[in-house]
């Protein structure tokens, strides 16, 4: 075993990882979350989750509101966003834009809510 | 994503080339300056840099005898290859085992998972295995004063872990501390008085080579050897690699340097798996990250995985085209005014973590770790300072 083998097993690698990126980025999709009848099938898992935000507020570096369709809301987390983040997200809040955000469906203190991994509008 | 692992690649193999740089501070350095806030995927930035220092790190460990605490017991074989001016075999073996070693490591993961959320616990074995160890060390001499010289070593030193590791009366890092005054100052200094070891030139050519068998069985006989270790509260990789050490005696240096490093990557990957799956860290930067909730989610094994192939293949390639570049640089370089700088900015980094009582401990790990030097014997009997606090653990 030469430092030509291993580069040769180091190229695989660094191939077939890229590889594996792109097919998450390409194929990967979460489903989609309905806040007018929430599946609870999908608790613990990634889901999809469009609407407006309401009670907007950032406590000790963390985010906290609620992301709404209609009448049906549900809490949403965001863990130590990035301050480009928080004012995207202020700029949806103030704007009542709709945006759709990616994050897990779980339960705290036996209430639904989300922790956000990412957001698009 | 990728380019949060890629930054995070080149960062590491930046801060490890640093001797004496430890994850701890840096991942302190990083959450107190928001510095991960950068980037939308933080984590993987931080999986990356950290895979991608432990790697890096093989390198000053080699010229410089300054371990990182997670792969201690690569110090030894690597200071004997030093001294045998196959510091770039020694280099090149410990990407070997971090290589096959994460490979096989991934391959691992069901089985973590399946052990874990099964395990009943042979916890009562761990201390079999200690006291076998340690009494091992001190009946491997015959003459009763090296018995003597081994056993107060290993007290010694065990009493020191006692106080600062389980009972943490005096400092709030301790085993960054006492590992820089039990192993990297006293040789450092020992090596900048004794100037013979100093001017050896260092080979840019293979003496040895090992054979894609031997590569594949001791990497993988690491990473499962690795899998034992992390599932055990308090089990540190480098303790699992001395115990691994005397069961298994007539193994070559090069070969111990494959499974060593293989223990180290695949405990690192383990401890990332566990702190995903089940929110339980094994690594103290863990903890760290952990509690700034910088957790993946369970979702991302895939990427989590690819993460990791990407990490490691791309570390290894670039050190793999530099390492003969900085085996040359040192080979041109007076190493003893390197030493004392490496001394001076291991110092600063100790007085950056330390209070006066923090100082106090430093000094009495740097008698301490003297001991074996005056004496002439290995150093692997300063491990007692993790096995005695661990060996209490379970009793």
């Amino acid at each position: 075993m030469d430092e030509k083998k291993l580069n040769l097993f180091l190229i695989l690698t660094i191939i077939i990882s890229l590889l594996i990126f792109l097919f998450c980025t390409l194929f990967f999709k979460a489903p989609i979350l309905d806040l007018l009848s929430p599946d609870s099938s999908l608790l613990e898992q990634v889901v999809l989750v469009s609407g407006n935000l309401k009670d907007f507020s950032l406590e000790n570096n963390n985010l906290f509101f609620k992301i709404c369709n209609l009448s049906s809301c549900i809490d949403v987390v965001y863990f130590n966003p990035s301050k480009t983040n928080v004012d995207l997200l202020q700029n949806a809040f103030s704007f009542k834009k709709e945006i759709k955000i990616t994050g897990k469906y779980t339960l705290y203190q036996n209430k639904p809510e989300i922790i956000l991994y990412k957001f698009e509008d | 994503m990728i380019i949060e692992v890629i930054l995070g690649v080149l960062t590491g193999v930046l801060l490890g080339l640093i001797p004496s740089l430890h994850i701890n501070f840096v991942s302190y350095l990083f959450i107190s300056f928001s510095i991960f806030l950068i980037f939308p995927n933080y984590l993987f930035f931080f999986l990356s840099l950290s895979i991608s220092q432990l790697i890096t790190n093989y390198i000053p460990q080699t010229f410089f005898s300054v371990p990182n605490t997670e792969n201690i017991m690569s110090l030894f074989p690597l200071h004997r290859l030093f001294l045998k001016q196959q510091a770039y075999d020694g280099i090149f073996l410990c990407f070997i085992g971090s290589f096959f070693g994460s490979l096989f490591s991934i391959l691992l993961l069901p089985l973590l998972f399946l052990l874990f959320t099964f395990f009943i616990g042979f916890n009562f074995l761990i201390s079999f295995a200690i006291i076998f160890t340690i009494i091992s060390f001190i009946f491997s001499y015959k003459s009763i004063k090296d018995k003597l010289i081994i056993f107060f070593i290993i007290f010694s030193s065990g009493l020191l872990g006692l106080f600062t590791l389980k009972y943490n009366y005096f400092v709030k890092e301790p085993l960054f501390i006492c590992v820089m005054g039990l192993f990297t100052f006293p040789l450092l200094l020992k090596s900048i008085f004794e100037k013979k070891h100093n001017n050896i030139y260092q080979k840019t050519n293979h003496s040895f080579l090992p054979s894609l068998e031997n590569s594949y069985f001791y990497s993988f006989f690491g990473s499962l050897a690795s899998l034992f270790v992390i599932l055990v509260p308090s089990f540190s990789s480098s303790l699992g690699a001395v115990i691994f050490s005397r069961f298994k005696e007539k193994i070559s240096t090069y070969n111990y340097l494959i499974i060593f490093s293989s223990i180290s990557i695949s405990a690192l990957i383990f401890s990332y798996f566990l702190a995903m799956f089940f929110n339980k860290p094994r690594l103290g930067y863990f903890a760290i990250l952990l509690s700034e909730k910088l957790v993946l989610l369970k979702s991302d094994l895939v990427l989590f995985i690819s993460a990791i192939l990407l990490t490691v293949s791309l570390t290894i390639f670039i050190l793999l085209s530099i390492v003969k570049d900085i085996i040359l640089f040192f080979n041109s370089k007076n190493l003893n005014k390197l030493n004392i700088i490496v001394l001076i900015i291991s110092f600063i980094f100790i007085i950056f973590l330390s209070d006066f009582k923090t100082l106090i401990v430093f000094f009495l790990s740097f008698l301490i770790g003297f001991v074996p030097l005056v004496f002439n014997k290995s150093r692997v009997y300063l491990m007692g300072y993790i096995m005695l606090p661990t060996l209490l653990f379970y009793l």
